[in-house]
């Protein structure tokens, strides 16, 4: 079965047809549609929820231009008043709009996410009032926190994901100002949205609370061993996440098969396949296996990345086998288990060799292109098996992306410019319509292929 | 909504709660912290104005590392706590700690953070050792004043002295409690 995104757009296609045909009657159109998409209505009512929330954050910005232009000739007394005032009215609204128009959600969550605006509003504000100047990021954080609790209390989406924005910006600024590179206190946060996010089925927030997540995993492995001292350190970075995120898409590849979560459990396997790829293409790189500056320089190995690094490759083994029998499933005219099996051994022995850096940077990048390219056509192949548009498009992108790196590191001091940039140019138009081309057919095949295409 | 009033005045409490902790803190600092008179330092002329901000730079905000008693081995993001006591007319240094001291008549401690750390280029392990400086942050380096009345203070006027008086608490935080112009209150702070 197509994934249900292209049997939503198929089915809309064909339906009118069928229903002229008289195969269908035509008042069972949309619940055929609704029951493809899990409940989830197609109708257009993101544009309305979204100018609700646009027209209260624009509301509140305008009362606070008001306040802030006369704001030094007021007593300190009147500041308050204003300050807790404007919360408590903001929350007083969403009372009561939820009690005298309790189908009027939209309108409560508007509330409730001015109410979370105002809670950051007055703390900033009280700070510049008592000259409080202390840790900032603890401000941003205390305005995360009031967020996730409005967000759980009423079951507020919009208040949720603002929790998520502003946690977002709080690990930001403590690993900017403050040189926490791996902020882990930001995983916690992440962790404690998630019962309500599954518990209400938010998927918008979900796909926040995902985002974020890759940000801060991108942004920790880019800052680890931006010093030269550390460089050995970011190659056990990058293979601890790829490995992080390899396993989470098998936990939720798993969870997938259950009935409830499944829609989430998509989600997060996406994102989390996406995230696998990306930090397996960041092994492609020969500097990222090379031992520092000077190749004379021996770095010291941290025992605690060995160590870690071991314990991922257990977890990513163990939760592979876990998922043998859904993959054994998957396979029909293409081995997709056995070769995948044969992809995670080598792949395994591969980080294993990187464990102890002895100077092998450029044999250690030839093979893990080597085994990144095998694995993108396996990605294609599994795609194509589970008729998952996603993770052929997940392939066709970073071939072209490690192509044209290749290609950037192989020429860039071998080539004239002018030469390079006419070979670029050629690569990009040509590959990119090659590989376009190849991505259609596969995509059509896969159509043709439906139970009842083409008749 | 099943106990829709509950949670939203459970919402509303701890938010409020939150903030009132925000301005319970400051002002327990303001009113049982032993308050000390600071010098400040010119700050940097090149640099711009921030909006109605005064940034703040003290006689303590940076310190030679082999001037003061106590520990020397701290890097950028540590937190230290320096050691006061009060001079001929400002408060002054004494030494450096990574852990609160037990507190001492006549002396204070002011906890701050490390900004920067200045090792001097191109010397001798020895000489390095003596020329190391600790740029510290104690969280008073801002201080908000109406619009337009900023530069007096970044940049006083000839003849006029900036001092600050800080109150330091027990546990080491400190709070502006006033700006003095030539030892007279400019700007006093207040609960209300």
């Amino acid at each position: 079965m197509l994934k249900s995104t292209l049997l939503q757009r198929w089915l809309r296609q064909e339906l009118p047809g069928w229903v002229a045909q008289g195969w269908v009657a035509g008042e069972h159109q949309e619940a055929i549609l609704a029951s493809v998409s899990g409940g989830r209505s197609l109708s257009g009512k993101f544009l309305p929820y979204a100018l609700y929330l646009l027209g209260v954050i624009l509301g509140g910005t305008g009362v606070f231009v008001f306040f802030a232009a006369n704001w030094q000739e007021l007593a300190k007394i009147i500041k308050l008043a204003l300050l807790f005032g404007g919360l408590w009215l903001a929350y007083g609204l969403a009372w009561a709009v939820q009690t005298r128009r309790s189908d009027f959600r939209h309108g409560v969550n508007a509330l409730l996410l001015l109410g979370v605006m105002l809670f950051g509003a007055n703390i900033m504000l009280i700070a510049q009032i008592y000259h409080i100047d202390a840790h900032f990021p603890n401000g941003i954080l205390t305005w995360a926190l009031g967020g996730m609790l409005t967000a759980y209390l009423m079951r507020s989406q919009p208040a949720m994901v603002a929790a998520l924005a502003l946690a977002l910006v709080w690990s930001g600024m403590e690993r900017w100002s403050f040189g926490e590179v791996f902020h882990w206190p930001f995983l916690v946060f992440c962790a404690a949205a998630l019962p309500a996010i599954h518990r209400n089925q938010w998927r918008f927030a979900l796909h926040a609370a995902m985002v974020g997540l890759l940000w801060w995993s991108l942004q920790a492995t880019v800052e680890y061993g931006s010093d030269h001292r550390a460089v050995g350190g970011r190659l056990y970075a990058v293979q601890l996440f790829g490995m992080a995120y390899l396993a989470l898409t098998l936990l939720a590849a798993r969870a997938a098969g259950s009935e409830r979560p499944r829609n989430q459990a998509e989600v997060i396997e996406r994102y989390a396949s996406a995230a696998a790829v990306f930090f397996a293409y960041r092994l492609t790189y020969p500097t990222l296996h090379s031992l520092g500056w000077a190749q004379d320089e021996i770095i010291a190995v941290p025992p605690l990345g060995i160590v870690l690094t071991l314990m991922a490759m257990a977890l990513v083994l163990g939760l592979s086998l876990w998922n043998w029998r859904n993959l054994r499933r998957e396979a029909g005219a293409l081995p997709v288990d056995k070769w995948a099996w044969a992809l995670l051994a080598t792949a395994l022995v591969l980080v294993a060799m990187s464990l102890p850096q002895i100077g092998r940077a450029n044999l250690m990048a030839v093979l893990f292109n080597l085994l990144f390219f095998a694995g993108l056509v396996w990605l294609i192949m599994l795609g194509y098996q589970q008729r998952d548009l996603f993770k052929i498009n997940l392939g066709f992108i970073f071939f072209a992306v490690v192509l044209l790196s290749r290609y950037f590191d192989t020429f860039w001091s071998q080539l004239g410019r002018s030469f390079f940039f006419m070979g670029g140019g050629l690569l990009l138009a040509g590959g990119g319509y090659w590989m376009d081309r190849k991505r259609r057919q596969l995509i059509s095949r896969m159509g043709a292929e439906q139970p009842g295409a083409g008749q | 909504m099943k106990y829709l009033t509950p949670r939203i005045l459970i919402v509303v409490a701890v938010q409020t709660l939150a903030l009132v902790f925000m301005i319970g803190m400051k002002q327990w600092t303001l009113n049982t912290g032993t308050p000390i008179v600071l010098e400040t330092e010119p700050i940097d002329p090149r640099s711009l104005f921030r909006g109605d901000y005064v940034r703040l730079r003290y006689s303590i905000s940076e310190l030679r590392v082999n001037a003061l008693a106590g520990e020397d081995d701290f890097i950028k993001h540590d937190r230290v706590y320096v050691v006061l006591e009060k001079g001929e007319t400002y408060w002054r240094p004494v030494s450096l700690h990574s852990q609160a001291p037990p507190r001492r008549e006549g002396r204070v401690v002011i906890k701050g953070k490390v900004k920067y750390r200045f090792e001097p280029y191109g010397k001798k392990a020895e000489k390095k050792k003596a020329g190391v400086r600790l740029r510290i942050r104690y969280g008073i380096e801002n201080y908000f004043v109406p619009e337009g009345e900023g530069m007096a203070l970044e940049r006083p006027a000839g003849g006029e002295v900036v001092t600050i008086r800080v109150a330091v608490d027990a546990y080491g935080n400190a709070g502006i409690q006033a700006v003095l112009v030539n030892g007279e209150p400019r700007y006093t702070e207040s609960l209300f």
